[in-house]
């Protein structure tokens, strides 16, 4: 029985070599695939219709390819201004979350001190507790420190999300640095500020292109933060929170809408693309630690 | 240039005691090795010296100063670490500089210094490369570079050759000891388990266990007068052969005759292996049946199993071409050493004229 | 005996000395820490311990006018209807979403590790796409496309025939849930897919390799070789992705902000509502809403703890079979 099984097999290589099953698999895949991202597509696609074609044209591509829809985002809108507070934002999240972490993960990592290990206790219990049940009093604090209604306060507020992650992360990178490194620049007479700055954030440059990366992404596309931070102070929105400006009492300017979400989508898809290793590398490194 | 002085130090780790009441005197410009097992606490030492460990009692001199308080890099030391410890992200010539750089040198003072070392280790083609650019003998000539630098007063090495393959290790041992008589007056201390390493780099060899000096001396020293059962076995290859004497028996029962005024007192004696000669049939002391024969080319070391199955080995001439489950009998010719039943070696004693009855 | 006490005194005696001097001793490592405790305990720290006082309060969250009410909150929550069906909305679409993007993603990896597969960088990086595209951005084109006025999924199906009526993806409560579910599947299976990638790393090719040269079929060598090694990250996987799933609310907010009558209403949903963005006529609840907050972070901390008794169990029964 087992002889026609293997002579099966066999005969059946024949007709389907690896080789072909693999050009099978990515044709497949490569429709999957299409299926997947077509959604984006259509949305960049559809930001050069006008208005008056949006719905009526059912095909992807437009009759009567316009950039109106750009001018009056980027003009009118206010998308503007929404750009450049979310690149405030994301930007100084990210040097601010960025440098905190490495700090901190380094002492974390490979330091003893009194009261280290309540500190990590207590800091991987918050790890379970989901950031929209927090609003309330991050909003308060803010408001208390007289930043609720700026950007500064966003920029501050937006720093908390992952830091524990983060910590954890630098932490345990910087736990598998040889302590030798440490120590040759001790003897060298290097102080301890000056060997974190030139010898350990250097090496742990996967995880600081991972924080970034990942801080980046979540400043750049957060929601309830600033939804309810300049829920009181318009100008003060972030892309993700301006788009839905075009949406009126009555009327909803859909060209105006995925012209400024094509806007929105375009710098982290790119920043995606040209990061994809470590951005991969970065995010897998969650499920191995 | 300076020597280094260790006085009564101590070392705790917690409850235990890494270092027990260790008195080591090393002169300016010497060549000192410590030499050990693992865990005997050499490298523990080395890095106390270093000051990368504190020392719990005790005082620890580096040219007539007390060090015990100093940062490590205000000690005058420079230390090659097993690893290297180069820094991966930057290029050789900024590994060699940094410590100097970031204490303010100027740039082209540690120019200088650094083309100077990399000149003496001939590394001076690689400045511009990164630590993982260069090969294991390479990395270590950059970490070697780096002390050098730093134009210390003792060098400190912590087994840096235990990484390299072993024809690697050779040559780079004797790089160090040129770099040694090249840099006169250097003091080195020098850590490793390797005591072929430390019978051919040293002018002084520390052996340690258990976190005590067990003897201090010259290579030749340790290996002719070794103190103990200990450093007798730890030095030298192959290993000393040691037979049980129990109340004047060998092993077999047969009586061995000694003479001395301390012949009463030995429960050991050790031979090399150069010291058993093989002997006419009837006339050895010892007779054997080979079981294995290493062949090194300018020797053969034959490894034979005695009547009361101890293994032990003996030193042929190339050429002899002992062949396996061969039988001989073997008579002590040479250096004997005799010790009593805590290991210490004796003297005074020696082997009385027919010391044992033929083998049966 | 005595001196064994004498000896034990003096210990204590320097102990808070010896721990003063340890402080002091690190006090370079605290300064390290600073920057990041500060962001901790202001963002994270301190709002999980005032939830809990603000769950006492009655409070609009003006002004001063705030008012200790003890649990009548909480006593007021659990009559709530409305708490009460947000609550099961948020479970009930973890569990509709985890397992689904779980298994989808676990299908993909497995077909694109396959390190012979030449395009397979590229398809890992477009099912992936969704994933670090804004949410804003994933509802407005969500909206768009599950149109009933010509949208293009409905044209789709109504041109394919297998519907007679536009549908109403996001309009209609009986499916507007379901349909954010497919929403969020879609969004974040390519986390999961890299995830399962991950795992995969984790199976040596020489068990494939062994496996090839024995003539065991592919399929056998994942369901007998590949599976059971990577079970073991199956556990942490679902508790990340569980977690994820709880986080929904961007997506409702910006698609159907709890709508059509309160079929989407999730939890994040309910408490936003209550605090921030009350129906016409009525006060903020800040108060309220954080208890609703406390007593959802308390539920979601059991089932954690749940699942990290689950982690350590699989991983002691690993380490028993090594």
């Amino acid at each position: 029985m087992s002889d026609t099984a293997v002579a099966s097999s066999r005969s059946q290589k024949v007709f389907l070599t690896p080789r072909r099953k693999r050009q099978i698999t990515s044709i497949i895949l490569a429709g999957i695939c299409a299926v997947w991202v077509y959604p984006l597509i259509w949305m960049i696609a559809a930001s050069f219709k006008p208005n008056s074609e949006l719905f009526s044209n059912q095909s992807m591509i437009p009759i009567d390819p316009t950039l109106e829809n750009y001018i009056r985002a980027w003009t009118e809108a206010n998308l503007q201004r929404y750009f450049f507070n979310t690149l405030f934002v994301t930007v100084g999240s990210v040097v601010i979350t960025t440098l905190a972490a490495a700090l901190a993960g380094y002492v974390l990592g490979r330091r003893a001190f009194p009261g280290k290990w309540v500190l990590m206790g207590l800091m991987v219990f918050t790890l379970f507790i989901p950031q929209g049940y927090t609003i309330i009093p991050i909003f308060q604090l803010l408001t208390n420190l007289g930043i609720g209604q700026s950007l500064w306060g966003l920029m501050l507020a937006t720093c908390g999300h992952n830091i524990v992650i983060f910590m954890l992360l630098f932490a345990g990178y910087f736990t598998q640095i040889p302590k030798e490194l440490e120590e040759a620049s001790r003897m060298d007479g290097v102080g301890p500020v000056k060997t974190f700055w030139y010898v350990m954030l250097p090496l742990a440059k996967p995880i600081v292109v991972t924080v970034v990366v990942m801080q980046a992404l979540m400043a750049w596309n957060d929601f309830l933060l600033p939804l309810v931070i300049t829920l009181a102070n318009p100008a003060m929105r972030t892309l993700s929170v301006g788009i839905y400006s075009f949406k009126g009492e009555h009327f909803v300017d859909w060209g105006g809408m995925t012209a400024s979400s094509t806007i929105a989508i375009v710098p982290i898809v790119l920043l995606f693309l040209f990061l994809q290793r470590y951005f991969i590398d970065g995010l897998a490194g969650a499920v191995k630690g | 240039m300076s020597g280094v002085t260790l006085r009564n130090v101590k070392k705790n780790f917690g409850s235990v005691e890494v270092i027990r009441d260790v008195d080591i005197t090393i002169e300016e410009g010497e060549f000192c090795v410590f030499v050990g097992p693992s865990g005997c606490g050499k490298s523990t030492l080395l890095r106390m010296i270093a000051g990368l460990e504190e020392t719990t009692s005790g005082t620890i001199e580096i040219g007539g100063r007390i060090v015990n308080d100093l940062n490590p890099s205000q000690r005058g030391t420079a230390m090659v670490f097993q690893t290297y410890a180069l820094y991966p992200h930057m290029t050789v010539e900024r590994n060699m500089g940094f410590g100097l750089l970031m204490n303010g040198v100027s740039k082209s003072l540690v120019k200088e210094k650094v083309a100077k070392a990399a000149r003496i280790l001939q590394i001076e083609k690689l400045l511009d490369r990164k630590p993982k650019q260069l090969s294991g003998g390479q990395r270590q000539r950059v970490a070697i570079g780096r002390a050098i630098v730093r134009d210390p007063e003792v060098f400190l090495f912590d087994e840096p050759l235990s990484n390299l393959d072993a024809e690697l290790r050779v040559a780079t041992r004797l790089e160090i000891a040129k770099l040694h008589s090249q840099l006169r007056g250097a003091t080195m201390v020098y850590v490793t388990h390797d005591q072929v390493e430390a019978m051919t780099l040293a002018d002084k060899i520390v052996v340690l266990r258990d976190g005590r000096v067990e003897q201090v001396g010259a290579p030749m020293d340790l290996y002719n007068n070794p103190a103990n059962v200990f450093v007798a076995g730890f030095i030298g290859s192959p290993k000393m052969n040691f037979v049980d004497v129990n109340h004047g028996q060998l092993p077999d029962g047969r009586v061995l005759r000694l003479d001395g005024p301390n012949a009463a007192s030995v429960a050991t004696i050790g031979f090399r292996s150069d010291s058993l000669k093989p002997a006419d049939q009837g006339n050895g002391m010892i007779s054997a049946k080979v079981s294995v024969v290493e062949r090194l080319g300018d020797a053969e070391y034959v490894h034979f199993q005695t009547p009361w199955e101890q293994e032990l080995v003996a030193r042929f001439p190339p050429e002899a071409e002992v062949g396996l489950d061969a039988t001989f009998e073997f008579e002590l010719s040479g250096k004997i050493h005799f010790f009593d039943a805590n290991g210490r070696a004796l003297a005074n004693v020696m082997l009385a004229s027919g010391a044992v009855a033929k083998p049966v | 005996m005595a001196v064994n006490h004498e000896v034990a005194a003096s210990v204590k005696l320097t102990r808070t000395d010896r721990l003063a001097a340890r402080i002091w001793k690190s006090r370079l490592d605290y300064a390290f820490l600073i920057p990041g405790l500060l962001v901790f305990g202001a963002f994270i720290f301190w709002p999980m311990i005032a939830s809990f006082y603000y769950s006492a309060l009655n409070w609009t969250g003006f002004g001063e006018n705030a008012e200790f009410v003890g649990l009548a909150n909480y006593r007021e929550l659990l009559q709530d209807e409305f708490f009460y069906a947000a609550f099961r909305r948020s479970f009930a679409f973890m569990l509709a979403t985890v397992p689904l993007q779980m298994i989808l993603g676990l299908i993909l990896a497995i077909v694109l590790n396959n390190k012979l597969l030449r395009l397979s960088t590229l398809f890992r990086a477009m099912i992936f796409l969704p994933v670090v595209s804004p949410v804003a951005v994933i509802a407005i084109v969500m909206v768009l496309m599950l149109s009933p006025f010509n949208g293009p999924i409905n044209g789709f199906l109504l041109d394919a025939h297998l519907v007679d009526r536009a549908v109403d993806f996001l309009g209609s409560p009986q499916i507007a849930l379901w349909t954010l579910a497919g929403i969020f599947v879609w969004k974040w299976t390519g986390i999961t897919l890299i995830y399962w990638l991950a795992a995969l790393q984790t199976v040596p090719a020489e068990l494939y390799e062994a496996a090839k040269l024995d003539d065991v079929k592919t399929r056998q060598v994942i369901w007998h070789i590949v599976l059971p090694m990577i079970a073991p990250f199956a556990v942490v996987i679902g508790l990340i992705s569980a977690i994820a799933a709880l986080n929904v609310f961007p997506l409702i907010q910006a698609t159907t902000q709890g709508g059509p009558f309160f079929s989407t209403e999730v939890m994040e949903v309910y408490i936003f509502r209550t605090a921030f963005a009350p129906a016409s006529g009525q006060f903020p609840r800040l108060g309220y809403a954080s208890a609703a907050g406390v007593l959802f972070g308390l539920s979601i901390m059991v089932l954690t703890i749940f699942q990290a008794i689950a982690v350590r169990r699989t991983r002691r029964k690993e380490a028993e079979d090594v």
